[in-house]
């Protein structure tokens, strides 16, 4: 973990500017992790990074491991908390919505993230899960292309099988998948 | 931080309630204090408005 959050943390800028350098490809996974957060009352971003899906989406809280992306994140208007996904600082119950989006592929332990997610989720809360399709195009682009490589090849990507195993094991119920046809999968779990 | 935050942080290790200190604030939040863990004793700090509860030894 400590070697990605501190590449997380001495390239955030750079992390950040890619949303800004690909206004279509931010555009689409914006409007299909929206598609899934829909209307709630109190949500929280798993690692949040710099703000670019909390922020637009509303979430008022955010959980980062990486200094240089919390402070970014902060500038957008986030309360950002320095945290781990496995040991969330977080109340029991205390959320109606978890957001995650292309956080698992990092996590050196993601089913006690999604354990924890289903700990600070109220009864008939949601988890929001946006994950990178180990077998899609995505996958197969960034590994060795350009800024994202920086980041992505360090990343461990998994099927829609192995994630519906993770979720169901942290006891959450999946709903549905969705996908931008290019391995940016969306799946809408409820505790 | 805001100071509502804190009625849902927990300590990231035991889940035990934080007692905060302020060390400076303005009219919005704090912005540099600490948090206590009452069950455990571990201590966290807030630098720049940033509250840090990674479990000691993440870091």
């Amino acid at each position: 973990m400590k070697g990605i959050v501190d590449r997380f943390h001495r390239y955030a800028d750079d992390y950040d500017r890619w949303f800004d350098d690909h206004p279509e490809a931010y555009r689409q996974e914006l409007a299909l992790v929206a598609a899934g957060t829909g209307t709630f009352r109190r949500g929280v971003e798993i690692g949040v990074g710099t703000g670019r899906f909390a922020a637009p989406l509303g979430l008022c809280c955010g959980i980062e491991p990486a200094a240089g992306m919390a402070r970014l994140a902060r500038e957008r208007g986030i309360a950002v908390i320095l945290g781990s996904a496995e040991s969330l600082p977080l109340c029991d119950g205390a959320f109606d919505l978890a957001l995650m989006v292309t956080v698992i592929c990092y996590l050196p332990n993601p089913a006690q993230a999604l354990a924890e997610a289903h700990r600070i989720l109220a009864p008939g809360g949601r988890l929001v899960l946006a994950f990178i399709e180990r077998d899609g195009a995505i996958a197969k682009k960034y590994l060795c292309d350009g800024e994202k490589s920086r980041f992505l090849s360090h990343a461990r990507f998994f099927s829609r099988g192995e994630v519906e195993a993770l979720i169901a094991g942290a006891g959450l119920s999946s709903t549905r998948f969705t996908n931008a046809a290019n391995g940016f999968a969306v799946t809408v779990c409820t505790r | 931080m805001r100071r509502d935050l804190l009625d849902i942080l927990c300590c990231p290790v035991c889940k035990g309630g934080l007692v905060l200190t302020v060390v400076e604030e303005n009219d919005e939040e704090i912005l540099e204090g600490s948090l206590l863990c009452e069950a455990c004793g571990a201590s966290y700090p807030i630098c720049a408005g940033i509250p840090n509860l990674l479990p000691p030894g993440i870091e």
